[in-house]
């Protein structure tokens, strides 16, 4: 008996075993199928009506009276309808009444998460001045004068800011959250300490809604990137593989796209090896120089950080900038380099398009005449510079 | 020049291991075998001072095998055998097999954080790099019990594995506390790997028993040699980085 | 009436004691153990797929979780179902198992060195109290995460009519090595002093640090994060997040803890006297 159950018990360490003999940071996130970004279904995330919605470090928890809500950075909030009395426990920054009608934000993704619910008219405080924006929608609510300039967010005029009246503000910058709550504005993170996964990046729209009650909007938002998805996936089918790498290198810091961040997965869904795919935390997470160069020297495309016109017009200025960047081969004539363009961190309330794109460089063979939109691809040398003879 | 210390570590472990099944060249390989150890503590001195005073990251698959060395060391001493214990080669080729994955299998980029500045990180890390050592040792001197019978082995297989444990333990209580001083938990989730200690945990704590009690007399030795896959798999491999080709060896 | 028929005491007796008898068999603990094994090593790639599914087992407390995180993430979470199971179990049969023992060792006919045969079963009720303290801690504990506070600001008013709470910053230690390049003028130590003011005014200063909370009215705060983490560039925002939580079943894990060791060092003791007499006697 016993040697059946030791012989069992092996057997079964085989199996058990095999599927954790990749550490890499690949394993670290939901894995992205039809199934789990399916906001309906509840074999992950939750299920619709249940009480209960999970969008990876984001959850909703129905209670008595009103929804609990757990953002990016585990703060609790509660959503309460409207002229419905306040739960106990709760601090009066912790209440958002809902729906929301004046939001203030910090990041362009929140404001393109407002968009995709259809809620760009609830935004009245911004941390960029109407200069840095390229969508229409946010310069004409500065136009109107619905929209006010707060200052950056390091530096914010909290009069200008309350003076608006915002039902709740939306920021990536946790460290805000004390000043407002003396003020008694709620405060939403919306970064959390690991980097976001493609699913969470799709379905946190879904988190959002209740809070506006636009939940139409998120599914035709989840479906539109899910067919994008799912055409990304059988038109780069069967390709060769390209290995790209997305970071930087500032001064004394390497930084770059772990493999749970959601740039990373697109990558891998779209039949390329991205080389950074066991690098797991946060998003711009640190890692060694040696080990930036050492993939930089076997990669086939170079993601950078900076985006073009900030000193970025080639792959000579990029070098320029940082001369320890000539390690990588997709800085020599031999591989390619890519700078988002300003209107790139703005549009991810286009995420099917920016999708698109990204598998359209991987594999520019999969889609003949495709013309990039969100990124420009960087020439070796200076568009204006005579070449060398 | 940490490379250059590891793969030093490495080649001399190899050399060492190359040396240790013929007889004229058993008490050279001893000798080799000490010049690994102190080359692979001097490598982890390095990382260490480096980190100071936090913990360097992912250090599992490389500071296992100087320890394992030693341990064997240890095993061959001249009461046992000396230079002939028949276990030798067989831990160095354990030992070098390990310092080879580490070379290739690199995981020495990330940074250390903030809050491993504490001295029961410390403990919690150095506890577990020597109860896996006295794991995997146990697991050879109980293939030399299957292999050659009660003679070979003198009940140290159970020694091993009671010493394993209790270094296990000493790393799962430092690991508490310091999970209980850090987050205000006993267990913190933020880190996947815990459960790998746990099942490591459960499965000696299992093996023990049966070595304590007496039972099971066959199926615990297999149990034991068990843990020479046991180990690797489940406490080794989660501190691998991806292949690297070529090594980076200094 | 009829008489009601009783079981007879002797029977029920002999049932019980044979219950106690398997539930506290060896091999029984040998079984959980190596299921136990099984179940956490499984998890292991469970857990790397959901982090965030479980990362919040500590704030929102175990039933919660339970019913929330877990109950809707099965595919990933049912191990913790099996490890909750097995724990449980291992529980039951430590303490059977060594209940029946220790009388033996202690009582009147009890030989030299009883103290040390003692050690293996302090170990197993440690493991009891251990994961008692566990449960305790996941069920009862409360959680006040992610208060953030701005050193030098206004205070933040504390449950349970215990005062109000202020952070100012004393001596802060930034470290200057040069191993470390991308680390320098970072702060290890931001050097902040929580002010804890009593409804009567009675004021109490204390520590906080990474790894060094501060214990205050029942309550222990914890140093979650803080802002700017570097010395320079100096004069911007500040912010310090502290992770309160009131937690009275932490005595019971960290008794385990201190039990669990003790036993374990009687018992090496035991074993390394039991191995030097066999050595004696050959």
């Amino acid at each position: 008996m016993k040697y059946l159950i030791l012989a069992l018990f092996l057997a079964l360490l085989t199996v058990g075993c095999s599927g954790g003999d990749n550490p890499s940071a690949a394993g670290n996130r939901p894995e992205l199928t039809d199934a789990n970004v399916d906001p309906t279904n509840t074999t992950y995330g939750g299920a619709a009506g249940a009480g209960f919605l999970n969008v990876g470090e984001y959850s909703l928890i129905q209670k008595d009276g009103y929804l609990e809500a757990h953002d990016g950075a585990g703060r609790t909030l509660a959503l309460v309808p409207r002229g419905s009395p306040p739960p106990p426990d709760f601090e009066p920054s912790q209440i958002i009444p809902v729906p929301v009608r004046r939001v203030a934000a910090y990041s362009a993704f929140d404001v393109a998460m407002l968009n995709v619910l259809g809620q760009a008219e609830t935004i009245v405080a911004l941390t960029t001045p109407r200069a840095g924006w390229s969508v229409d929608y946010v310069k004409e609510g500065y136009d109107s004068g619905r929209v006010v300039y707060i200052g950056q967010p390091g530096a914010i005029d909290y009069e200008r800011l309350k003076a608006q009246k915002p039902d709740l503000v939306m920021t990536w910058d946790p460290s805000i959250a004390p000043m407002l709550d003396t003020l008694g504005i709620p405060v939403l993170v919306t970064s959390t300490p690991v980097a976001t996964c493609l699913a969470t990046q799709i379905r946190f729209v879904e988190f959002l809604a209740p809070f506006f009650g636009e939940k139409e909007k998120a599914h035709a938002f989840y479906e539109r990137t899910r067919q994008a998805l799912q055409a990304i996936r059988a038109k780069t089918k069967g390709l060769p593989k390209p290995k790209a790498m997305w970071g930087d290198i500032y001064e004394k810091r390497v930084l770059v796209e772990p493999g749970n961040a959601w740039v990373a997965e697109l990558i891998g869904l779209a039949q390329s090896d991205y080389l950074f795919d066991d690098v797991y935390g946060t998003s711009c997470v640190e890692i060694s120089m040696e080990r930036f160069l050492h993939s930089g020297s076997d990669a086939d495309l170079y993601f950078t950080y900076r985006s073009v016109g900030d000193n970025v017009y080639s792959k000579e200025s990029l070098l320029r900038i940082n001369p320890l960047l000539g390690g990588l081969k997709p800085l020599t004539s031999e591989g390619r380099a890519l700078a988002p363009r300003p209107i790139y961190s703005q549009s991810a309330d286009r995420l099917d398009e920016l999708l698109t794109e990204i598998a359209a460089i991987l594999h520019p063979e999969a889609y003949p005449g495709y013309e990039l939109k969100y990124f420009v691809e960087l020439p070796l040398r200076d568009p204006d510079q005579p070449k060398e003879n | 020049m940490e490379r250059l210390l590891l793969s030093s570590s490495t080649g001399l472990f190899g050399l060492a291991w190359g040396l240790s099944p013929r007889r004229g060249t058993r008490k050279l390989s001893r000798l080799v075998a000490w010049l690994g150890v102190l080359t692979g503590l001097v490598y982890l001195f390095a990382r260490y001072y480096g980190a100071w005073p936090m913990t360097p990251m992912y250090l599992g698959s490389v500071a296992v095998p100087p320890f394992l060395a030693l341990f064997g060391l240890w095993s061959a001493r001249p009461t046992q055998g000396g230079p002939h214990w028949p276990g030798w080669p067989l831990t160095l080729g354990l030992v070098f097999c390990l310092d080879l994955l580490s070379v290739f299998f690199p995981k020495d980029f990330y940074l250390p954080f903030l809050k491993t500045a504490s001295l029961f990180s410390q403990a919690h890390l150095l506890f577990c790099f020597l109860g896996k050592a006295a794991f995997l040792l146990a697991g050879v001197w109980a293939g030399l019990r299957l292999w050659a019978g009660p003679g070979a082995e003198n009940g140290q297989t159970r020694l091993w594995l009671a010493l394993g444990f209790a270094l296990w333990t000493l790393a799962m209580l430092t690991g508490e506390a310091w999970s209980y001083l850090g987050w205000g938990l006993p267990v913190v989730w933020d880190e996947a790997v815990i459960v790998c200690f746990m099942a490591s945990w459960f499965y000696y704590a299992a093996v023990l028993h049966l070595f304590v009690t007496s039972r099971w007399p066959r199926a615990r030795l297999y149990l034991a040699v068990a843990g020479l896959v046991w180990v690797p798999l489940v406490n080794v491999l989660p501190d691998l980085g991806p292949w690297r080709w070529p090594p980076s060896l200094g | 009436m009829d008489k009601v028929k009783s079981p007879r005491p002797g029977k029920f007796l002999a049932w019980l004691q044979k219950a106690w008898r398997l539930a506290g068999h060896l091999d029984l603990a040998v079984l959980i153990c190596l299921f136990l094994a099984l179940d956490t090593a499984l998890a292991y790639p469970l857990i790397q797929k959901s982090l965030s599914t479980f990362i919040p087992l500590g704030e929102v407390g175990l039933l919660t979780w339970l019913t929330t995180y877990g109950r809707f993430n099965l595919s990933h979470t049912f191990w913790f179902y099996g490890l909750m199971l097995g724990v449980t179990l291992l529980g039951i049969n430590a303490f059977c198992c060594s209940t029946a023992r220790v009388w033996a060792i202690v009582g009147p006919g009890r030989q030299r060195g009883w103290l040390y045969k003692l050690g293996p079963h302090l170990t197993h009720y440690a493991v009891v109290v251990m994961a008692l303290g566990y449960l305790g801690s996941y069920v009862f504990s409360q959680a006040l995460p992610g208060r953030a506070l701005i050193p030098d600001g206004p205070p933040l008013k504390l449950p349970r009519n215990l005062g109000t709470l202020a952070v100012s910053v004393h001596d802060p230690v930034v470290y200057e090595g040069e191993r470390l390049s991308f680390f320098q003028n970072w702060y290890l130590d931001p050097g902040f002093r929580l002010k804890l003011t009593s409804p009567e005014g009675q004021v109490t200063y204390l520590k906080v640090a990474y790894n060094r909370p501060a214990h205050y009215g029942g309550y222990n705060f914890y140093l979650a994060d803080f802002y700017p983490k570097s010395a320079e560039p100096a004069g911007s925002y500040k912010m310090v997040s502290l992770s309160i939580r009131r937690d009275p079943a932490s005595r019971i894990y960290l008794a385990g803890m201190a039990i669990f060791a003790v036993g374990l060092l009687l018992w090496l003791v035991d074993l390394r006297k039991a191995s030097r007499l066999k050595k004696l006697v050959v």
